[in-house]
């Protein structure tokens, strides 16, 4: 059975978070690893769509397991924006759940892109990774994590703060 | 011959033999057999008809993604061909299905990601790599559609949590503004709410009476019809439906035809409407033995299928 009702509020916060956090974070991967505008763009897209998929699949896979009691408050948030008292609780706790289960698909996603460039089938001739200047040291991987922690953070803080505007009245 | 006619003859006679025109003709050659075949033969279990069928479909559908791989439709950018492409496959795929249109659309962007991506890692029929700047271009669609994909499967999840029962119906007739997540972009009265609403509980509640139990009682009480419409009648959740809405000038029938041996019966779930004009809706029910050969020993239970409603205006039907 279908209605009309539609979750088109909830793509349209999606597409706009993700928009705001594409920006971010490849403006982030520009700055600080150096990498080319097109390369940093193409990562951040990829790394937030992937992230945002498998999170939903997630969910979906999850909910079926979780306490009918909870699904009917999660209902009650869903249609009518009513929150009881320990959902609070249990919604703050969410919250952290989605940013590190996010941070860590997108080091997943770093990981496959990086893999990906330098996959081939034809056997490469090491000569050219030989005549590179041995003083030019790669960046550390440390480094690396470290810019995307602080892209997605920094992201997400300002996805935060758009929401607390959004529900500021509610 | 007539010029639209001569038209789609031109526009299908292919310049060479392999090509996109002859596939596409081989389709239509293919469905209107397929046609022939299915009158000839009146039972739709013929295997034939439906086996060309099939593979008219697959013709039509290789045909089609030639076409646009050689003539590419766009809007505002987008490449036409893997959404286009993706439905026709979602279709062939579960055009045959009792909830065809939810499985269609729920697996629509999936198929189309997969057109994207299939296609571009072979060159020549033979497998390859993509080039290092299409790698992540890929992995960006095939994450897309995913996305869209779950944005679809979110709505049918909302979909069964609305009519989930009867008693909880309470979303689908409240105010849903102050919601982050949902918008109802028709008011419910358009929307005919409270039939689906009333209709759902009633097949809800055969549903409950005839579930574990066997045949032969199901048949019973499928004899003693009336029985049912009254303990609807007294439920908790017809008083409630009651209260609910409040334009209380309705009724609910049920009625009974025999059909065969091996389709069971049919049931036909009215809502008697007596308002201003007086109309009526209906649900198409079935209900059949399941034939669940696994386990002879086990007793014969019943099958309780419905269709959508249907809106009948006006004219009261003989009972």
């Amino acid at each position: 059975m279908i209605t009309s009702i539609v979750p088109l509020k909830a793509i349209l916060f999606q597409t706009l978070f993700l928009l705001v956090a594409i920006a971010v974070e490849s403006s982030f991967l520009y700055e600080f690893l150096k990498y080319p505008r097109k390369t940093s763009l193409d990562y951040a897209i990829a790394m937030n769509l992937f992230a945002t998929s498998i999170s939903w699949m997630l969910f979906f896979a999850l909910l079926p397991l979780i306490h009918e009691s909870i699904q009917t408050e999660l209902m009650d948030f869903i249609f009518l924006n009513q929150l009881s008292n320990p959902f609070q609780i249990l919604i703050t706790f969410l919250i952290l759940v989605v940013f590190m289960s996010g941070l860590s698909l997108k080091f997943l996603m770093f990981i496959i892109l990086q893999k990906l460039e330098k996959l081939s089938l034809e056997p490469t001739t090491d000569l050219y990774e030989k005549s590179k200047p041995i003083f030019k040291k790669k960046l550390k991987p440390k480094i690396k994590n470290r810019v995307i922690i602080w892209g997605h953070s920094c992201s997400h803080a300002i996805i935060l703060l758009i929401l607390a505007i959004v529900t500021w009245n509610q | 011959m007539s010029n639209p006619l001569k038209k789609l003859v031109n526009l299908l006679t292919p310049p060479q033999p392999l090509s996109w025109q002859t596939l596409i003709s081989l389709s239509l050659f293919s469905w209107a057999f397929a046609l022939f075949a299915s009158t000839v033969s009146d039972s739709d279990r013929m295997i034939a008809p439906r086996l060309i069928n099939n593979f008219a479909f697959v013709f039509f559908i290789v045909g089609f993604f030639w076409f646009q791989q050689e003539k590419r439709w766009h809007i505002l950018g987008i490449k036409l061909q893997p959404i286009l492409v993706g439905l026709l496959i979602s279709i062939w795929l579960f055009k045959d299905y009792s909830n065809s249109f939810e499985l269609i659309i729920r697996h629509w962007p999936i198929i189309a990601g997969l057109v994207v991506i299939i296609p571009a890692l072979f060159k020549q029929f033979k497998f390859s790599i993509p080039s290092p700047e299409q790698r992540p271009q890929l992995i960006m669609v095939l994450c897309l559609y995913l996305l869209i994909a779950c944005w679809v499967n979110f709505y049918f999840l909302l979909q069964q949590w609305l009519f989930r029962d009867a008693q909880d119906n309470k979303y689908l007739t409240a105010n849903l503004s102050s919601s982050l997540f949902v918008v109802r972009l028709l008011p419910p009265t358009l929307e005919n709410l409270n039939e689906k609403i009333i209709l759902n509980a009633l097949e809800n509640f055969i549903q409950n009476r005839i579930k574990n139990e066997s045949w032969e009682t199901v048949e019973f009480l499928i004899k003693n019809i009336e029985n049912i419409e009254l303990q609807f009648r007294q439920s908790p959740v017809y008083k409630f439906l009651q209260n609910e809405i409040e334009e209380s000038s309705w009724t609910v029938e049920i009625e009974i035809v025999k059909l065969t041996e091996v389709t069971g019966y049919e049931m036909i779930l009215s809502l008697i409407w007596k308002g201003a004009e007086e109309y009526r809706v209906e649900k198409r029910c079935q209900v059949k033995p399941s034939n669940d050969i696994s386990d002879r020993s086990a007793k014969l239970s019943a099958e309780f299928t419905c269709a959508n409603i249907q809106m009948i205006k006006g004219k009261r039907r003989n009972r």
